[in-house]
């Protein structure tokens, strides 16, 4: 997102009576962003769609807290990570099954998903994630997927450059393994 | 471009089986998901402009009845809702002058009459010419210094005398006392678990009657062959004759022989004496129960 538009964003947002369009240009210009990052870290459609409009409704409870110190982007981020890991945690205490272990057999689960579309490797990949922890989880998929920088990730989780990158390596030593076994 | 390169040289060099995998989106939404907008979000939002809107109506509204009433308040002043007779208000006074005199004539008062024609004409309260200008140099005429001053004395004894007394020298010997305080520091309750006591002493007196009646025994004992040790000897005692012992000497485990035996100089370092100050000892005695003490 350029700054050009953040700054559009801010200034309809700072007039006050155009606060409601601020919004509706914020939601428009990061909700695919926030969307798929969500959907990455809780899988199903229907899950994502309550996580991300959370996040929403968050933002803009919010918005006149964000002190513009670092990107809007990576506050948008930060919010949408909490609600996923939240949203996880829910999950776990009300499901039986751990979702961390490898009893949790995410990929029938998935291949049953009509908002699924991926071959065999991909369920398992998938499910070599899904047994990661969240946090892990969550690194993982911002620097796999979304090919985030480490210096912005640490924004994002609050966590040191260094620990990240050690969590990285983890996570993906883990997935190695995983997709090595039969 | 640098930042993907440097993303999958680290993957290869981690995981190269998982750098082998295409990397691909299998997740899919519902058609047209980001276009149709947020159910909740649009809720929020929805709520708040119709909050906004209700506000702005009510103001609207304000406006508008602020708008009428100037346009109309013109002729709402105008219009006459209390009719009075013609010419009510010039001939009012002669009217109340004339049921005056007409109730006088039903309960005469000659000089309720006089006053009444004199009050319509006259202000009846009259003071001498140049009153109020002199009044202030009469005033102070009438007040002589002597008179002053001797009232300034009556107020400043008044002033002078109190009811309560002091010490001679208080305020001398004050300073002193107030050091001679704050140096010395204060004496502390000690407080004595005699429960703890009771039992420390009993498990003493018993070794000690041991002692003694081991002694006892070798005393008696003439035959200078005795080997026997004082422990053997005192195991000898039978648990009838400990329990005499006990009851014949039970006063010495009294609470008042305890705590006077406690409060001499040489038990100063017993582990359950505890220096307390004013509050914890306050605390202490409200809560004595919970110390087991058997008082």
């Amino acid at each position: 997102m350029s700054k050009v538009t953040e700054e559009e964003i801010f200034a309809k947002w700072d007039a006050g009576d155009t606060k409601e369009e601020a919004f509706k240009l914020l939601v428009t210009a990061y909700q695919e962003k926030l969307y798929w990052h969500i959907r990455r870290m809780v899988h199903f459609h229907d899950d994502a769609d309550d996580v991300v409009q959370n996040t929403f409704i968050k933002v803009w409870r919010n918005l006149d807290k964000f002190k513009r110190q670092s990107k809007l982007y990576t506050w948008l981020y930060r919010i949408a990570t909490n609600e996923s890991l939240t949203f996880l945690q829910k999950k776990k205490r009300k499901g039986t099954v751990a979702m961390e272990t490898k009893d949790y057999d995410l990929s029938a689960d998935l291949k049953a998903d009509p908002y699924f579309d991926g071959n065999e490797i991909q369920l398992k990949l998938q499910q070599a994630i899904a047994i990661l922890p969240e946090k892990q989880k969550a690194v993982f998929n911002l620097r796999y997927f979304e090919e985030m920088k480490y210096d912005e990730m640490s924004e994002v989780l609050d966590t040191s450059v260094g620990a990240l990158k050690a969590s990285y390596h983890h996570a993906v030593k883990k997935v190695e393994k995983f997709l090595k076994e039969d | 471009m640098n930042n993907k390169n440097e993303i999958l040289d680290e993957l290869k060099t981690l995981a190269p089986s998982l750098a082998g995998i295409a990397k691909q989106n299998c997740f899919t939404i519902p058609k047209n998901y980001f276009l149709q907008g947020m159910p909740k979000v649009s809720a929020v939002a929805d709520i708040l402009e119709e909050q906004a809107t209700k506000i702005q109506n009510d103001f609207m509204y304000l406006d508008l009845m602020s708008e009428i009433l100037a346009d109309n308040f013109a002729d709402i002043a105008n219009v006459e809702v209390f009719k009075v007779p013609k010419n009510y208000f010039e001939t009012l006074t002669e009217n109340v002058v004339a049921y005056k005199k007409a109730k006088l004539a039903i309960e005469p008062n000659v000089e309720s009459a006089v006053a009444l024609d004199a009050s319509f004409q006259t202000n009846k309260y009259a003071v001498p010419e140049n009153y109020f200008d002199e009044l202030s140099q009469n005033i102070l005429a009438k007040v002589t210094v002597a008179d002053l001053s001797a009232f300034e004395k009556a107020v400043e004894t008044q002033l002078n005398e109190t009811v309560f007394t002091l010490p001679n020298n208080y305020f001398d010997k004050l300073p002193q006392s107030i050091l001679n305080k704050i140096k010395t520091p204060e004496k502390s309750a000690k407080i004595i678990f005699l429960q703890k006591v009771r039992n420390a002493l009993a498990i003493a007196a018993t070794l000690a009657l041991f002692v003694a009646g081991a002694w006892f025994l070798n005393l008696d004992k003439t035959d200078a062959t005795n080997t026997q040790s004082i422990n053997q000897q005192i195991a000898q005692l039978s648990t009838e004759e400990v329990k005499a012992y006990i009851a014949s000497n039970a006063y010495l485990f009294e609470s008042e022989i305890l705590a006077e035996d406690l409060m001499e100089e040489d038990n100063k370092n017993l582990f359950w004496q505890m220096d307390l100050n004013a509050d914890e000892l306050d605390y202490y005695l409200q809560n004595i129960e919970e110390y087991n003490l058997n008082i």
